[in-house]
């Protein structure tokens, strides 16, 4: 038996003995080892251990949480009782609720166990490799920050009601920030960033000589014009807009609070019949692959948007309880934080124009590498600079842009889209919790366009 | 725990390894709309362990405090040190001792937030979100309050022996007032380093909360600004903004090294001889950004990043002063146990000039008076974009209209060459932020109100 597990079992049992009437045991032992890339060099590597357990409890209708950092029984049982203690604090909502467990779902297999001798050692060798295949695709290459890190994590939950789980995965994650220089031309930044599972599906090479082309790319930019017309978002930049823009009012906790556009749209046309979302945490080329979420249920695959009718929203237990509905298992989030929500595997489908037609069919408009700016999730107001992009005349680019103001309203843009990539990229995140997307490139009607 | 430590430093033979125990206690309370977001107690401790072998660093971090687990994270930090030293090109040539810090350092805290039970603290933050959602036009309201306890030893092979205790709180409220699908947010934000009494002692929660409701109810009834370059007014919180993100970043020697706009530049003229730009981790009493000694031992100090206009200093570690040939600044700043160290501003501001606050205001003709700074980004060569929280039209010297959805941009040097007037008022107003540059850092900033020219935008009316 998982030695986490057996660890939950008796920290339940103690917490039930100690007042609470429910209890939830989230745990996670993770061991990353790191080498950072700065300046075009290895900067340092590292090797960092993480034990984490967060305790939720239910008296009543009154929850109380508290985490610690380490398995130690004595100091997890003070935490424990700190959680019972914080719950008197709290405020009574019939809503809260420690979950019963759901039936399983079948994943595919996100751990290879050759992690476990994948040292620091291997880590500088991929780092060094991503490092010069960058600068040998182009001298002009400047890799400002990049990284190169191998994560093994055992999750584990027990809760009072009957939910015992734990399951291990591997991520190797690889990223680069940088710009091509060229005399006094400096391009602008450009971020890429890949995440897999297996040790033979890493690519490094693949990605460096993506981030070099694309920066030197953008050398020689020259500003925009002023006009209201079609953008292309790379699926770099459509990963802003999909994160603040539609993710955010997507969330129940948003919908239930009247912060989401979104709200009492369930079941009407909200976009163009183009787009269709859908949530996939048991696609395993993606990070966010896993057989259960923060709070042990397990989310089978769900339309989100399909053929532009909205068709769910993401739920956690208290959300859905809040609507006398299930959990459509988004809880997420890290054992020291409360459970949130997020998507597991965001992915947008593919359309039926390649790249190129996309700006072949263009008369005038820019194509957006990335996004660096605001989207206001309730109201989707979009201002910010399009970063790395090109100027598109009579579908085709010619030159690429700086300083180009973009601006517009997430929830217009959506039903004003004239078309969509049959390919797409994966991007991962991991900020707070690990989501992947599944972007292809979104051709947008009518985006205000400055460079003054 | 302090022994422990030493006892790494005895067994190194490396060019230099640093040990950092770091214990933090935080507490949240988070209320939205009647419901509790967020509530909970945490504690993290561990050990970072960094050294510089053959010019390679390496670095372990566990929390595992015990001698043998350490000793074993020790031999890790070496390892990996080791492993990149047969492909770095460069090698770090030394790293500067800069000042040395030693003894115990030690917060002034007014009334302890652990002397306050969270039963308390939830009365309070319940009460005032409460009492948002009570007034007319307020369509919901959020609270959230926020408290971090740290305790750290610090030891290093060039003599640091160091203590800090250190107590760090935040409280926001939120007044959210909805108009035609479009939101509106009255906000306030506080952040000290110390305890109850210096945070609510000018100021309780009650009063904040009214402060918010008014400007959300205000900027309901606000309109949009044209997008135009224009004189502005900036009031400390935007002057501490612009200081920070716009400025500030582009000095981190880390930054400089990788090619920033003022790469190269120390002791150029970058901005109108009335501004004075500083970063002071030792200003007292409870700046937000208040770091005595840095996270390698590093004794912090004032340090003037542009004196008169001219630019005078970067901020720095031991390895970037080493590369750079200055002297460290005491900015390595490392989050928590398991972050390692890098370069990270502390308290940063304008400081003071000498006039009237009224007076800039009144020898404006057309202006605008912007209050406070939300959400936005900045670039390495100085390029910057923020939110504005209150933005009012100036005219004929006096205050007119309030505005809303207004944003501020424009290069931050070439807002501060603009800089015809510094007010003899100064503020530090930032306490409440946060900076994120790959880890977090509690930071503070702001200065007097400053008057300039800035490029303000906003949403055409009817759009």
């Amino acid at each position: 038996m998982s030695e986490l597990l057996s660890l939950g079992d008796t920290l339940v049992k103690r917490a039930l003995e100690n007042g609470a009437d429910d209890v939830e045991i989230f745990m996670a032992d993770e061991k990353k080892n790191t080498v950072n890339i700065e300046k075009n060099e290895i900067q340092i590597g590292k090797s960092q251990e993480k034990e984490e357990v967060g305790i939720r409890v239910l008296i009543g209708d009154k929850m109380g949480f508290a985490s610690v950092n380490s398995f130690e029984k004595d100091k997890i049982m003070s935490k424990v009782k700190e959680a019972i203690s914080v719950t008197s604090a709290s405020i009574s909502d019939e809503n809260y609720t420690i979950p019963n467990p759901k039936k399983s779902i079948k994943v595919g297999s996100i751990y290879d166990p050759s992690i476990v001798d994948f040292d620091i050692e291997d880590s500088v060798k991929y780092a060094e490799r991503f490092l010069r295949s960058a600068k040998e695709y182009d001298e002009r290459f400047q890799f400002n920050t990049g990284s190169f890190s191998a994560i093994v994590t055992h999750r584990a939950i027990v809760n009072s009601r009957g939910i015992r789980s734990d399951e291990k995965s591997s991520i190797f994650h690889y990223d680069a920030l940088g710009m091509a220089v060229d005399g006094e031309d400096v391009s602008s930044f450009d971020s890429k960033q890949k995440a897999v599972h297996f040790v033979d599906e890493i690519d490094v090479e693949c990605l460096g000589r993506e981030i070099s082309k694309n920066t030197v790319e953008t050398l020689g930019a020259k500003k925009a014009e002023n006009f209201v017309g079609p953008a292309v978002f790379s699926p770099e930049a459509m990963m802003m807009i999909s994160y603040m823009g539609l993710i955010q009012p997507l969330k129940a906790s948003r919908v239930q609070k009247g912060m989401s556009k979104f709200a009492d749209k369930l079941g009407k046309k909200i976009t163009d019949s183009r787009l269709t979302i859908t949530d996939e945490s048991n696609l395993e080329e993606g990070i966010g692959c896993r057989a259960f979420d923060r709070e042990g249920i397990p989310a089978p695959n769900l339309d989100i948007i399909k053929d532009g009718t909205l068709k769910n929203y993401y739920h956690n237990s208290y959300t859905g309880n809040k609507e006398g509905i299930e959990s459509t298992g988004h809880a997420a989030g890290s054992a020291s934080q409360m459970p949130k929500i997020n998507p597991s595997n965001f992915v947008i489908k593919a359309g039926d124009k390649t790249k190129e037609e996309l700006i072949g069919e263009m008369e005038k408009g820019i194509y957006i590498n990335r996004f660096s700016g605001n989207i206001d999730p309730v109201s989707g107001d979009i201002s910010g600079v399009a970063k790395g992009g090109s100027m598109i005349k009579d579908g085709e680019k010619k030159y690429p842009i700086k300083e180009t103001m973009i601006s517009g309203n997430v929830f217009e843009l959506i039903k004003n889209i004239s078309g969509i990539s049959k390919e797409v990229e994966s991007i991962p995140l991991m900020w707070g919790g690990n989501i992947h997307f599944f972007l292809p490139q979104v051709r947008f009607e009518e985006l205000s366009i400055t460079s003054d | 725990m302090k022994d422990r430590l030493l006892d790494l430093i005895e067994k190194s033979d490396g060019d230099y390894v640093e040990a950092r125990y770091h214990e933090r206690d935080s507490k949240v309370i988070d209320v939205s709309n009647g419901e509790v977001e967020d509530i909970h107690s945490k504690l993290l401790a561990g050990v970072g362990i960094r050294v510089l072998i053959d010019g390679c660093w390496g670095f372990c971090s566990t929390s595992k405090t015990d001698k043998k687990p350490l000793f074993k994270a020790f031999k890790e930090a070496e390892r990996s040190a080791r492993s990149t030293s047969h492909i770095k090109k460069e090698k770090i040539k030394g790293i500067k001792e800069g000042r040395i810090a030693q003894g115990s350092y030690e917060a002034d805290v007014n009334d302890s937030a652990k002397n306050h039970s969270m039963e308390d603290k939830m009365r309070m933050v319940k009460d005032t979100e409460q009492a948002i959602r009570k007034e007319d036009k307020i369509k919901s309201g959020r609270c959230r309050w926020g408290e971090m306890h740290d305790k750290k030893y610090i030891v290093n092979s060039y003599g640091s022996e160091a203590e800090l205790k250190d107590e760090k709180l935040v409280f926001h409220v939120f007044a959210y007032s909805q108009d035609n699908g479009e939101r509106v947010v009255g906000s306030e934000s506080k952040g000290v380093t110390g305890g109850w009494k210096d945070i609510f002692g000018e100021e309780g929660p009650q009063k904040m909360a009214a402060k918010a409701v008014k400007d959300a109810r205000q900027l309901l009834d606000a309109k949009h600004p044209k997008g135009e370059k224009a004189t502005v007014v900036l009031n400390p919180e935007m002057v501490g903004m612009i200081s920070h993100e716009a400025i500030g970043h582009t000095v981190e020697a880390d930054f400089v090294l990788s090619g920033s706009i003022v790469q190269g530049r120390l002791g150029e003229k970058v901005a109108s001889e009335l501004v004075t730009l500083v970063d002071d981790g030792t200003v007292t009493p409870h700046a937000g950004g208040w770091v005595p000694i840095d996270d390698e031992g590093t004794k912090t100090d004032r340090t003037e990043i542009i004196k008169q206009g001219v630019l005078k200093n970067y901020l720095c570690d031991r390895e970037t002063a080493q590369t750079l040939g200055i002297e460290p600044t005491g900015n390595s700043r490392a989050f928590e146990y398991s972050d390692e160290p890098i370069v990270r501003m502390t308290n940063t501001f304008i400081e003071g000039g000498d006039h009237d606050p009224e007076e800039i205001i009144e020898e404006v003709d057309e202006g605008y008076y912007l209050k406070g700074a939300q959400g936005g980004q900045a670039d390495a060569n100085a390029e910057f974009m923020f939110g504005v929280q209150k933005a009012y039209r100036i005219e004929n010297g006096e205050i007119s209209d309030l505005l809303r959805g207004v944003s501020i941009s424009g290069s931050g040097f070439d807002v501060l060459k603009s800089v015809d007037a510094v007010a003899d008022d100064f503020k530090l107003d930032m306490g409440s932020g946060y900076c994120g540059k790959m880890q977090s850092a509690k930071v503070d900033g702001g200065g007097p109100h400053i008057r300039c020219k800035a490029i303000v935008g906003g949403r055409q009316e009817g759009k």
